[in-house]
Order: structure tokens, then sequence, then C-alpha cells
């Protein structure tokens, strides 16, 4: 594995740092993408490894999403699906990092995932995937999906897990118009479960959580589980979500993505989370394809690298 | 084709759809099948001669569903063989009820077929049903979906009528309303509920406030304005960049009352009616239906009734009495002005801003009230239509005979 070390104590505790080589800060590229489906065979069939530990080795943080340079070559190539064959196989493309996201929440064995500076889009969406989140508490965290403000939308899981956390109305914000988690607001609903001070803190909070509770089952899992704040159907959906969904239709400048997290949102409720998560792949692909969000992919590549130049 | 007619049509009074409503303790199936035993009882209807009853029902959850026009049927005590439909065209339901009975006489399926509806508002809430419409993105969104409140406020913004215009107009349903029952415009119509003992629980419209005047009125708060800033009236603005912002004119007050009702009205061809010594009392010129713009959604009236008109070769002043629900005042008022409509002409014995809108059951019940009308008056024709949800209208144009 190029980019992913592991390490496994006495234990059984295995510490597993994502440090992706010649990059500022982790992204998720192809490569980082097959090695967590190395990562995760170990993980499920090391008969020595009771469960993990997710870090960054990088001090700017966790990962701050995809690898947009190589999204956008993937998403040229989506584009020019039309056959039946060819949209299946590229939508299953589409899916891949979820799928290996919720193979990680799936494999049987607890995963806490340390959360320090910078978890963006994918980034969050991976901590996401792990049972339980320790933060660092510090002024550079910053928990947010900026993926509508680029045209596109969060295709890793979380749209879906995001509303099984805190519920529909609650996730919306975060969902839509990228406001970033606040740590409180995160400790509050359960998209982080504890706050350290530093990164040694948290991993010994982390490794106490694995050796103690340690449950291994997202709560979406287990049998019976119910949307805090209740279902797309609920008497709160038509008080808050109809309502939510009518004002962002006056944003001028929208977002393709919008329309495709709402729908994935509404959709993605009324069903298990892995036929939530196929739906989301769906959207997330519709959406990459769309003229739309080309216009406003293009418009963001354009101004970041005039913003390199200029800083170069 | 065949002509179909109208032989005859009742309605339940019109109780208020509130807990402390008069019909609140009668379920929706006992007033539903108090329509259908009186309208069989009243013409001597041999029952095994009704190829299909057809009734409106827009909340069709809870008691209200698993078809209740067939289980109603069953327990006015039709013959078994009479089968029985619920529709759903929204707040048209009992009128498309109407028609669909026409159509199938027309069509030579039935000799008498049954069309009206049932609403028991108070029982069975509003919205109870759920529905993607509200909530789905994929239409709510894509389609900038806004409450029908919204709609009318919309109509009112955009072809200007104001607070006080909608306000008069809701006085003049209630004075027109009042005026008609103190004449006894509506005996011939309005059959008694009886309760679960047999006796009268209800024989009038409870919801009426005959002393509604434009300062009484002028004191209510908008209703749909909390509503519009929640996110709505950007909807509505996102959809019409034109329009400016929208002015909340409509209340509790010039809106249609929440009612609990029913109503059943029998169509049947004129060897049928011959076959069981009936007399018709109206032929049925033509019916339509229309979809038009969904956000504004109350605009359909006014297209609707072109539809008809042009397809029956008629023009506006040859029909003598209009009838166009008043689900709020600003739809009533646009369809006027649209039209050139001679207020004498509409609504002359209010509507139900004054008397409320059970709403799967009031095209029948409006239907009735135009047919008495017509008779009390010695006119020859009228064209009766609703609003609908999701931008349509629903029509029925007919004649003495």
């Amino acid at each position: 594995m190029q980019n992913i070390t592991m390490e496994v104590d006495g234990h059984g505790v295995a510490l597993v740092t994502l440090d992706v080589p010649g990059k500022p800060i982790n992204v998720i590229s192809q490569s980082v993408q097959q090695d967590l489906d190395l990562f995760v065979e170990r993980l499920r069939t090391d008969p020595e490894i009771r469960g993990t530990i997710v870090r960054s080795g990088k001090t700017g943080g966790l990962c701050a999403g995809a690898d947009l340079g190589e999204m956008l070559d993937d998403i040229a190539r989506w584009r020019e699906a039309e056959s039946q064959d060819d949209l299946r196989a590229a939508v299953a493309e589409a899916g891949g990092y979820s799928q290996r996201i919720r193979a990680i929440e799936t494999c049987g064995k607890p995963v806490a995932v340390i959360v320090h500076g910078q978890a963006l889009g994918g980034g969050l969406e991976l901590a996401l995937a792990g049972h339980y989140r320790v933060a660092v508490d510090d002024a550079t965290l910053r928990l947010a999906l900026p993926e509508a403000s680029i045209g596109l939308m969060p295709g890793a899981g979380a749209t879906q897990r995001l509303i099984r956390m805190i519920g529909i109305n609650a996730a919306l914000p975060y969902l839509l118009d990228g406001t970033p988690l606040t740590l409180s607001d995160a400790l509050a609903g359960g998209v982080v479960h504890a706050a350290a001070t530093d990164g040694p803190q948290a991993l010994k909070t982390a490794r106490q959580w694995i050796l103690t509770s340690g449950d291994p089952v997202a709560p979406w899992d287990v049998k019976g589980f119910k949307l805090p704040g209740g279902g797309s159907h609920s008497p709160a959906a038509y008080q808050f979500f109809g309502p939510a969904m009518a004002a962002r239709l006056a944003e001028a400048d929208q977002s393709p993505g919008i329309g495709n997290i709402l729908k994935a949102v509404y959709e993605g409720a009324q069903v298990p989370i892995d036929a939530g998560l196929r739906i989301e792949t769906r959207y997330f692909f519709n959406t990459a394809r769309s003229p739309d969000a080309k216009a406003k992919i293009d418009a963001f590549f354009a101004r970041r690298s005039t913003r390199n130049k200029a800083t170069a | 084709m065949t002509n179909a007619y109208i032989y005859d049509a009742v309605r339940t009074p019109r109780g208020k759809g509130r807990a402390d409503g008069s019909l609140h303790e009668i379920t929706a199936l006992s007033l539903a099948a108090q329509t259908l035993q009186a309208i069989r009882d009243r013409n001597g209807l041999d029952t095994v001669l009704v190829d299909d009853v057809i009734l409106g029902c827009v909340m069709p959850v809870g008691e209200q569903g698993s078809d209740i026009a067939r289980i109603a049927t069953l327990v006015a005590g039709y013959d078994e063989q009479v089968p029985g439909v619920q529709i759903n065209r929204f707040c048209a339901s009992g009128l498309e009820a109407c028609n669909m009975a026409a159509a199938k006489v027309a069509s030579g399926e039935a000799r008498f077929a049954i069309g009206g509806g049932v609403e028991s508002m108070s029982r069975v809430a509003l919205a109870a049903d759920g529905g993607a419409m509200m909530v789905d993105p994929t239409f709510a969104f894509d389609h900038y979906y806004a409450p029908q409140g919204i709609g009318a406020d919309m109509l009112a913004t955009i072809y200007g009528f104001s607070r006080d215009d909608v306000d008069a107009y809701a006085v003049e349903s209630q004075r027109r309303a009042a005026m008609a029952w103190a004449d006894g415009r509506f005996v011939r119509s309005v059959v008694p509920v009886l309760d679960q003992a047999g006796v009268v629980i209800l024989d009038h419209d409870e919801h009426m406030r005959p002393q509604t005047d434009a300062q009484s009125l002028g004191k209510l708060k908008p209703a749909f304005a909390k509503m519009g800033e929640a996110g709505y009236d950007a909807a509505a603005r996102a959809r019409y960049p034109q329009m400016g912002p929208i002015t909340h004119v409509h209340h509790g007050g010039n809106s249609s009352g929440i009612v609990d009702g029913a109503s059943a009205v029998l169509i049947g061809s004129k060897d049928a009616g011959e076959a069981a010594g009936l007399k018709p009392r109206a032929r049925i010129l033509g019916t339509a239906s229309i979809g038009s713009e969904p956000t504004i959604m109350l605009t359909g009236p006014e297209f609707v009734t072109r539809k008809l008109l042009a397809r029956l070769g008629m023009s506006v002043s040859d029909i003598d009495l209009y009838e166009l629900n008043e689900a709020f005042a600003a739809v009533v008022l646009r369809y006027q002005q649209a039209l050139e409509i001679d207020p004498d002409k509409l609504n002359v014995n209010g509507g139900a801003i004054a008397m409320g809108h059970p709403l799967g059951a009031t095209g029948g019940m409006i239907l009735g009230t135009a047919l008495d009308e017509l008779e009390r008056t010695g006119k020859e024709s009228a064209l009766v239509n609703l609003c609908v949800g999701a931008g349509m209208g629903t029509a029925m144009a007919i004649a003495r005979v």
C-alpha cells in the first residue's frame, strides 16, 4: 500500500495512517481507493486485528476530499456513456468510493476515526463511515461538504449518513449550503463522538473505545432503526423540508447539485441504507454529467488556476 | 353516443369541519350512504339499474380509504351488483365523478350512474393522504411547487386584486348565501343528516357568518404570509420573476371554509329514465378538464371554461348561469375578469366562502345548486366548474329540458 501504513499493537488494535505521498494534504485518488480495498480486506480477514483506528499522517488534516484532477477525467468519461452497458459501468465507477466506504462500515470490526484539521467532502465522508469519531479540538478543525458550491454533490454517503445521524432538516444546511459543522453541533448530533485536545489524546480516546465498547455496527444497520426527526412524509418533513427546498429555488446562481441532493435525501430516507447509497450514487452521477455542472466545475478550476498562478 | 341527463341531485348540509362541528360525530361512510339512500328513495329507484357509483374523495385514507364508494353503496342498501369507485381530482372530485358518470351513460356502459362525493374534513384532516406534490423534490423542486394559498395570493398580486377587493367579494358571498337560505333556494337539494338513532343532527349549512362585513374581515391577518416567508414566496418568485413581492390578501374569511358533507347526482340515459318512470331535470351539454401552470395553480377555471365552450360552439354570453367554486376570493375575481362575466350571473347564491368546501363532495353540491337555480329562475343553461390542485380545472355545462 502506497498511501496507507498499518501497525497492529499487542491488543490487536490496528493503527492505520493515511499519508498520500507527494501531496500537501490527503486526497482520495484511485491509488488511495485501491489501498482502501487492501486495508478492508486485511481488517476483515486478519484474526489478530480486533479493531482499527484511522488517522492522517498530514499536519493539515484528515483529507481534503476527492482528487479533483482525476475526478475531472472521470466525469469527462462518464459524460460519454450512452448505451445501457456503458451507463451501468460508469455508474458503478461513480459509486466505487461510496461502496468502499460502506465496506469499511460493514467490515465487522470497530472502526474509530481521528479527525483533525480539514475533513472536507469525501474526506468527511470517510470519517462518517467509521463507527466512532474523535475530533482534535483546535482552530484548524473544519468539517464541511463543499461539493454543491462547485456544482457537484456529496457522492460517498454523506446525504444518507448525515440524515440518519441528525435528521433531514438539520442535515440540509450542511449538504446544500456547505455550512461547516461546528464541533459543538457535531458532538450534540453524534456526528463526532468525542473531542480531544491533541493527537495523542485522540489516539488514547479512540483506543479506549475499541477496547471497551467498540460496537462495529452502525445505528442504521440495527433492525428497527428510525430516522431521527421523522422520514420524508412525516409532519416535520411537510412543515420544514417542503419550505426549505422552496426557499432554495430563489438562489440566483443555482448549483446543479441542489436538486439532486434534495432528491437523494428525500428518496434515500425512505429505504434501507444500501439502497439509499445506490440512489445517492445515481444522483451524484447525474449531477456530474449535467451540462450545468460542467460549466460550474470549469469556472471553479479557472478560478483556482488563476489563484495558483497568482500565488506561485 | 347517447345523451346523458341529470335526474336528480342531493347534498347534505355542510357541518363545520372541526371537533365542535355538528357532523364530527357522523362518519364519512354514513354521510355518503345517507345521500345515496336519499337519491334512491325520493326517486323510487330500483338500484339494480345503477351501473356505477362514482364518489370523489380527496383524502381517501383512514375511514375514507379502501374505496368508500363501494362500501357506502352496500351500506346504503343498494343491490350488491352495484359497483362503486372512489376517484380523486382534488377539489373537483365531486364534479369529475359526475363527468365520469355522464361519460359512462353517454358511451352506453351505464343506464344510470351516480356521481358525487364525500369528505369529512373534521375526521380526516387535510393533507392526511400525503403525496409527492409537496415534498418530492423531483416535482416540488423541479416544478416550483407552492401551496394553494400562495397561488391565491399570487393571483391577487398578478391580476391586481387588493385586500379590499377580496374582502368585498367575501362579504357578498355571505350576503348571497344568507339570502338564498332565507329564500328557500336550497330546499330541493339539501337532505338533513341523521344521527346513529335516526334523529336529525343537521339540516342547514352551519359555517355561514351572515353578519360578516368589511370591517370584521379587515381585522383578520393574512393566512399565508408566514408560509410565504418560510420559503414558498421565493419559489413563486423564482417561477414568476416579473411578479414582484407577493401581497398576501387571503385569510379564513375570504377563502373556502373547512366543512363536512356529501353529495350525490343521479345521471342516466333518456331510455333508462323512461323505463324507470323518471323525468330528466337537465341535459348534460358537455364536460371537460384541463391543466394549466401548476405553481400559481388556480387559473384552470378560465381555461377549462374556454375549452368546453369552444367544443360546444358557444360563447361566454350564451351561458345564463355560472357556478365556480369559491376556493379563494381571487380565484372567482380572476375568472370574472378574464371571461368578462356579469357578476349577477356568477355564484348567485353564494358559495364555499360562506358555506364551505367539503373537498370531494363540493362538485356534486354546486352542480345541484346550479340546477335548482335554473329551475327557480326558468333560465336555460349553466356552466359549473372548479379550480383544482396542481393547476387543473374541471367543468360541466348543462341545459334545462
